[in-house]
């Protein structure tokens, strides 16, 4: 036996199929809420009650250990993107207010942010020349 | 309403959940790439019309970010497309900051 194949045999296997499952569950089960939230209030407000609570729950130190167990179901909801803001703020908190958490505060969602509006521009400007044509 | 958001928001965080799996992208290249999606769901005039088919569970994920940026760039300008998605980013950012004044990090 090489050592690759003891490497492969003793890494424990992540079970895919059960990811999927509970991915799909736990997304679900946020896309339920968030219906029933919006029927009570409006779109901003659901978005709302969301970034607080995974804010806070990051707080406590409790969101990564759901992520583990609940998978993507609530990386991709807009629970995954405060929670991004709100950990590398914490993470850096002890280098200080400005070189610390200023700097890194976008470190993580910077990017969903810059490629948000990047594509949004492309894809407008390309809106726009069609209606030139 | 509620059973079909709960189809399509749970169908979308599978998704994710294969891609994440299955390549060696991690959950930030992900959201990247579903708002890149959703902007261009939005540009293609499909995302509204899913919002109307399968409920609000549809303006919960990321992608509909992309979405409304496209939307609101088209609506008031492309530099103000970030009106749109103000609400969120700012009570993101506030709360974040909060967070981070009350707790300690956890090791």
């Amino acid at each position: 036996m090489t050592y690759k194949e003891l490497v492969e045999k003793m890494t424990p296997k992540e079970n895919r199929w059960k990811n999927c499952i509970v991915a799909f569950l736990t997304g679900g089960v946020m896309g339920s809420i968030s219906h029933l939230l919006v029927s009570c209030f409006d779109v901003q407000t659901m978005l709302v009650i969301w970034i607080v609570l995974s804010s806070i729950l990051t707080g406590f130190g409790v969101f990564d250990s759901l992520v583990d167990k609940l998978k993507m179901g609530i990386v991709i909801p807009i629970t995954g993107f405060s929670h991004s803001v709100t950990s590398a703020s914490l993470e850096y908190k002890k280098e200080g207010l400005v070189t610390g958490i200023g700097a890194n505060y976008f470190k993580l969602a910077g990017s969903v942010i810059l490629y948000g509006i990047v594509s949004a521009a492309i894809l407008a400007g390309l809106r726009g020349l069609l209606c030139l044509l | 309403m509620i059973i079909k958001s709960f189809i399509f928001t749970g169908l979308i965080c599978m998704i994710a959940q294969i891609i994440k799996d299955n390549t060696r992208l991690t959950s930030g290249h992900i959201t990247s790439l579903f708002v890149s999606l959703g902007a261009l769901l939005g540009f293609l005039g499909i995302y509204d019309k899913m919002i109307a088919l399968f409920g609000n569970g549809a303006s919960v994920i990321i992608m509909s970010f992309g979405n409304t940026l496209y939307k609101t760039a088209i609506e008031s300008g492309v530099l103000n497309m970030l009106s749109g998605v103000s609400v969120g980013i700012v009570s993101a950012i506030l709360m974040a900051f909060l967070i981070t004044m009350i707790f300690k990090v956890k090791d």
